[in-house]
């Protein structure tokens, strides 16, 4: 396998995703706007920029890399091909800027969560720094199967990677933090030393080697692995104050604060039926065009979108996102004949999250509310494992992130019902209220009328 | 012996009286809420109130299903509301009755707001009050408030609203 970095050729068009309806307030461009590489499009907590230059097309919908998503706004951008970034302002050392400033800066930049999660950064140091007591954990174990652009990048750029903790540190306002990294990466363990050294940051850094395993890489295992602590259930590290941050994601922290650039590239594992590579590829570029070729570049066959046990299967022409870890382009899982469960309780064995996947089949078959929620069906990490152990090849994993989507859905529709009854409620008791004073000013003003009637009648009659 | 006698009575009766006494006053302060037929009905009606059974919202329909009412007045719910009301009154399943109209995914309201001429005729038929505007300013939908019952579209004069398709979750 191949660990340099290899650079993707610009796409001829790119589309960058745009979340749910708030962007809408929040749109920076118009169509036929000329814009440059780190351009803002969308500004917010999920901001957007250009990943490379070109002219605004207009926005489209087209399909999402989730897996059951309905079809997704995205901003179109036709590539003038030169991959002009815009005006670097000079940045000032990152190191001399407060912690708010340095969070605000993260935010402008557009950076998620790049392991995956695509959480917003800026929004978990926030909440990470309002806690007293805080950690501060560097995620380099990258434990998915088949998965290797954090290696990549650690091996390329471990300046830009512990240069960026520091920032981190002194966002959190902290003096150490620990850098992760699994025993089966020891060249990149050597790498990573011996630029610690270099730098001279022995006294910030500590490097641990954790034993190597799936799912140690997920945030929550890590956590509990390098400070020895179980978190509660249905707990984000950071609001303990813990913040766990991937090294594809320090890099872009590195980018955004010394070099003054959004985050509108990454790095992922590009599997092929030929090889696997490491590609650096600008955000919003189709999934297909990646694997140009023949045989490779059709609009049909559906394509792998991260590793083999986490990932799931998007549509080929959904794009690179800010949490693409890896594309697979040739299905290698067999296809098993799924049979019914035994209860063998392999899965409950093997879950990290010590849940009962065996139960949360059965009442995901048709979904059961009460029973899912109190099975804790939310704990679930998607990881995988018990999907893999499976003897009846059960696809557990997707199973179960259907259940997720209808317990939300049901949710949402209650909440939503709920709101239009009290709406309801209130509307009905102003209307009759309102009747009741309508009422009272027509029966006065009757009762004048027919004085006034009684008194004119009077000289007639 | 009398005294045993007469300490098991007093002893035993005063926690009688005094486990009768928290008992209810704990039945006066916690009253538990009634949770008539008519709220189990309600919940399975989609609360779209949208009207188009012929009465005034989804309570007063429940109300009349609860008093014996067809099942089958509710075009939102389509059949598998029907489905979930026979089950709970076990009564006999029927068709959706297209007399009141017929089933199709909820959608939300939207204005044209090119078109809209400010006449206010849509606001007071809002059973949700959704619609925000005043005389002669446009008009526009709270997304988030709007059940899709599609009330404001007949009395609209210039035709600007128009059911789209709900957001995706």
């Amino acid at each position: 396998m191949n660990t340099e970095i290899q650079q993707a050729a610009v796409p001829e068009f790119v589309y960058l995703g745009l979340d749910g309806n708030s962007w809408r307030a929040q749109l920076r461009v118009s169509e036929g706007d000329h814009v440059h590489k780190g351009s803002l499009l969308v500004a917010g907590d999920h901001a957007v920029h250009a990943s490379t230059s070109g002219t605004v097309l207009g926005i489209v919908h087209r399909p999402s890399s989730h897996r059951l998503a309905a079809p997704r706004a995205h901003i179109a951008i036709q590539a003038d091909r030169l991959d002009h970034w815009n005006e670097e302002s000079p940045t000032k050392d990152p190191l001399e800027q407060s912690p708010a400033q340095l969070i605000e800066a993260i935010r402008a930049a557009g950076i998620a969560g790049l392991g995956g999660g695509a959480y917003p950064t800026a929004n978990k140091l926030a909440i990470a720094c309002k806690k007293p007591v805080r950690h501060f954990v560097i995620n380099a174990i990258e434990c998915e199967p088949g998965i290797s652009a954090d290696k990549a990048l650690m091996l390329a750029e471990p300046v830009g990677i512990l240069k960026a903790a520091l920032v981190v540190l002194k966002t959190l306002n902290i003096e150490r933090c620990t850098l992760a990294i699994s025993d089966d990466k020891q060249e990149v363990t050597k790498k990573l030393g011996k630029t610690i050294d270099n730098l001279g940051l022995s006294q910030q850094i500590n490097l641990t080697v954790v034993p190597a395993g799936f799912p140690n890489g997920s945030e929550r295992q890590l956590v509990s692995i390098v400070l020895n602590l179980s978190l509660p259930r249905n707990t984000y590290p950071a609001q303990l104050g813990i913040v766990c941050l991937n090294v594809s994601t320090l890099y872009a922290i590195y980018q955004a604060t010394y070099q003054n650039k959004a985050l509108v590239e990454r790095v992922i594992t590009l599997t092929t039926h030929k090889d696997i590579q490491n590609v650096r590829v600008h955000l919003g570029t189709p999934a297909h065009t990646l694997f140009a070729g023949p045989q490779n570049d059709d609009e049909q066959t559906p394509i792998l979108r991260g590793g083999a046990l986490t990932g799931w299967l998007q549509s080929p022409v959904a794009v690179v996102e800010k949490g693409t870890t890896g594309l697979t382009h040739t299905v290698f899982r067999k296809a098993h004949k799924t049979v019914a469960c035994i209860r063998c309780a392999k899965c409950s064995d093997i879950c990290p999250e010590n849940l009962l996947p065996q139960e949360l089949l059965w009442y995901s078959q048709p979904t059961n509310v009460d029973k899912l929620k109190s099975l804790e069906l939310s704990a679930c990490l998607e990881c995988g494992l018990c999907e893999s152990v499976c003897p009846s090849f059960i696809p557990l994993t997707n199973i179960f992130r259907d259940s997720k989507d209808s317990l939300h859905h049901i949710a949402v529709t209650k909440a939503h019902a709920e709101n239009a009854n009290i709406r309801v409620t209130a509307r009905q008791q102003r209307i009759s209220k309102k009747g009741v004073k309508v009422q009272s000013m027509r029966e006065k003003r009757l009762k004048r009328i027919g004085q006034i009637n009684a008194h004119h009648s009077e000289p007639t009659s | 012996m009398i005294t045993i006698l007469l300490n098991s009575i007093i002893v035993l009766g005063g926690i009688g009286l005094f486990l009768g006494a928290l008992l209810g006053w704990l039945n006066r302060k916690y009253v538990s809420q009634e949770y008539t037929i008519v709220d189990e009905i309600e919940a399975l009606l989609p609360l779209t109130q949208c009207a188009q059974c012929g009465y005034a919202g989804c309570r007063p329909y429940a109300e009349a299903i609860a008093s014996g009412g067809a099942l089958n007045q509710c075009p939102p719910g389509g059949e598998q509301t029907i489905a979930n009301l026979a089950k709970l009154l076990g009564r006999p399943t029927q068709e959706l009755n297209k007399a009141y109209g017929s089933a199709k995914p909820t959608g939300v309201a939207l204005i044209d707001e090119q078109q809209c001429i400010g006449c206010t005729l849509c606001i007071p038929v809002c059973p949700v009050d959704a619609i925000v505007g005043a005389h002669q300013l446009m008009h526009t939908v709270l997304e988030e408030h709007c059940t899709g019952c599609e009330l404001c579209v007949e009395p609209c004069p210039v035709d600007c609203i128009t059911l789209i398709q709900a957001r995706a979750t």
